[in-house]
């Protein structure tokens, strides 16, 4: 007698009895609903007679469209004259594939277009508001711009002061300076590689400072006496006022004040013409609680009103435009500012700046004792 | 003995350019900022100018449209010397009247004292 085995019947789930069907009419009704409330603007085009059967709300307000019902032609009028639309439909709809996503600006907005086939005669084209991305990457874009530029100015001064010492045809003095140049250059190359890595110091919130008792004297001293030559050079008159009732020593971290310092001595020394003058003020506050406030006046070219507030953030830079493109931003000063205002917070005082475009700029901080 | 005049607010750099310039013979003169170099070029009346693109009070090519707009200087051959090689500034550059576009980090001062030579004996005073 064999033996018979039967293979147990897997025990299947009870398939569920399906949905009330919506009536076709509620089924429409919620299509449009959804269409109309898409935060991305929308519309649909019969490229076979030529007509728009569906524009949402959201796309009528980004492209500007005043109209109840308006027309393909007021569509096509309202995008840049730079993005063919029948182009990119015919497209779409002869492969029946979507096109490729597109960028375009509308009264200074920037938005991802693209165009999705959705039966054999038309096509939906979908509007996605992109401008604060797009303002993003000019930010990082402009930041490195400006990056490579902070570095590659001190190199080309070391590149080029190195060549001459190569050629070995200059004077003991021409030898001395150029030697002196690739010093300070290596120097400035080391201060913008350490300006990044607070940068990214600042980012991860591991950004420290350590105080210790510092005579605030010779700090200052200290600063005007390094920039005196570039001063002097450029006829600018530098000098230094430390007020008598500063106390010995005060407590804060010397090397990232004296940073802060250097910062805001080297932009004046950037934007005042020859024959201006800079001035360091030193001194202690007379209401209590007692500030130690340090003020660095110049008779310079000043900043603009519309840029002031933004000094101090991360990535704006007071950099120029050009008549030839405005589009072209040459950066400016860099990260200095925003990261004397983090030593400065970090030290729980504050930073301040009175600038009048064409006659100078006062910039200063002020922290408790 | 041909004079230049180098404006930029590149201390160090113009230090590096000045030498090698006075090496080779050449006179130079120094402005760091483009309203002071445009008012040291119609005083000097070099016979060349090495112009930066970045300056503290306005931006090189301006500096460049004030000197070809000027009739004491609108004749001295200009040459942009920037690290900003955007398409855009050595376009309006060029259209405003530069004689040459040079990429600082691309050169070394020997190589600018070469072009300067060459700019010289093409035309210059």
């Amino acid at each position: 007698m064999g033996i018979i085995f039967f293979k147990r019947k897997k025990k299947e789930a009870p398939v569920p009895p399906p949905p009330p069907s919506l009536p076709a009419a509620s089924s429409e009704k919620l299509a449009l609903a959804s269409f109309n409330n898409l935060l991305l603007g929308a519309f649909v085009v019969n490229t076979q007679t030529n007509t728009l059967p569906l524009l949402n709300p959201t796309a009528k307000r980004m492209l500007g469209i005043q109209a109840a019902t308006p027309s393909l032609a007021s569509v096509i009028n309202a995008l840049p004259p730079t993005y063919d639309l029948q182009k990119q439909l015919k497209e779409a709809v002869a492969s029946q594939k979507p096109g490729d996503e597109k960028e375009i600006t509308l009264e200074e907005k920037t938005f991802a277009v693209s165009v999705v086939p959705v039966s054999t005669v038309s096509a939906a084209v979908l509007l996605r508001d992109i401008t604060f991305e797009a303002s993003l990457q000019k930010v990082k874009e402009d930041f490195i711009h400006m990056m490579v530029h902070e570095l590659r100015a001190p190199l080309t001064a070391i590149k080029g002061a190195a060549q001459i010492l190569e050629k070995d045809k200059s004077s003991k003095q021409d030898f001395n300076k150029m030697i002196s140049i690739i010093q300070e250059q290596s120097k400035k190359l080391l201060d913008q590689v350490s300006s990044l890595l607070d940068l990214a110091k600042i980012e991860a919130s591991r950004f420290v400072i350590q105080k210790t008792p510092s005579d605030v004297k010779k700090l200052v001293s200290q600063v005007a006496e390094v920039f005196q030559p570039q001063a002097v050079n450029k006829s600018i008159a530098l000098t230094a006022k430390i007020g008598s009732s500063i106390p010995l020593t005060v407590v804060l971290d010397p090397i990232r004040i004296g940073q802060v310092l250097n910062n805001f001595v080297s932009n004046s020394l950037k934007f005042t013409p020859a024959g201006g003058a800079i001035t360091i003020e030193a001194s202690i506050s007379k209401e209590t609680p007692k500030k130690l406030t340090v003020k660095v006046k110049d008779t310079g070219v000043g900043i603009p009103k519309e840029k002031q507030k933004e000094i101090f953030s991360k990535f704006y830079q007071v950099g120029q435009k050009t008549d030839d493109d405005p589009n072209t931003h040459i950066p400016g000063t860099g990260l200095g500012l925003y990261i004397a205002k983090q030593i400065i917070e970090a030290h729980k005082g504050t930073i301040d700046l009175v600038s009048d475009e064409g006659k100078g700029t006062t910039i200063s901080f002020s922290i408790p004792l | 003995m041909a004079k230049v005049l180098l404006i930029d607010d590149d201390q160090a750099l113009i230090s590096v350019f000045q030498t090698a310039l006075k090496n080779e013979g050449y006179q130079t003169v120094v402005a760091f900022d483009g309203k002071s170099g445009f008012e040291r070029a119609k005083s000097e009346k070099p016979s060349l100018i090495l112009l930066d693109q970045v300056l503290p009070d306005i931006q090189g090519n301006e500096v460049l449209k004030l000197l070809k707009d000027e009739p004491q200087t609108k004749d001295i051959p200009v040459a942009m010397l920037s690290n900003f090689g955007q398409d855009q500034l050595i376009k309006g550059a060029i259209n405003a009247g530069a004689v040459d576009y040079i990429l600082k980090y691309q050169v070394e001062p020997q190589d600018v004292v070469h072009k300067i030579k060459g700019m010289l004996k093409d035309g210059g005073a």
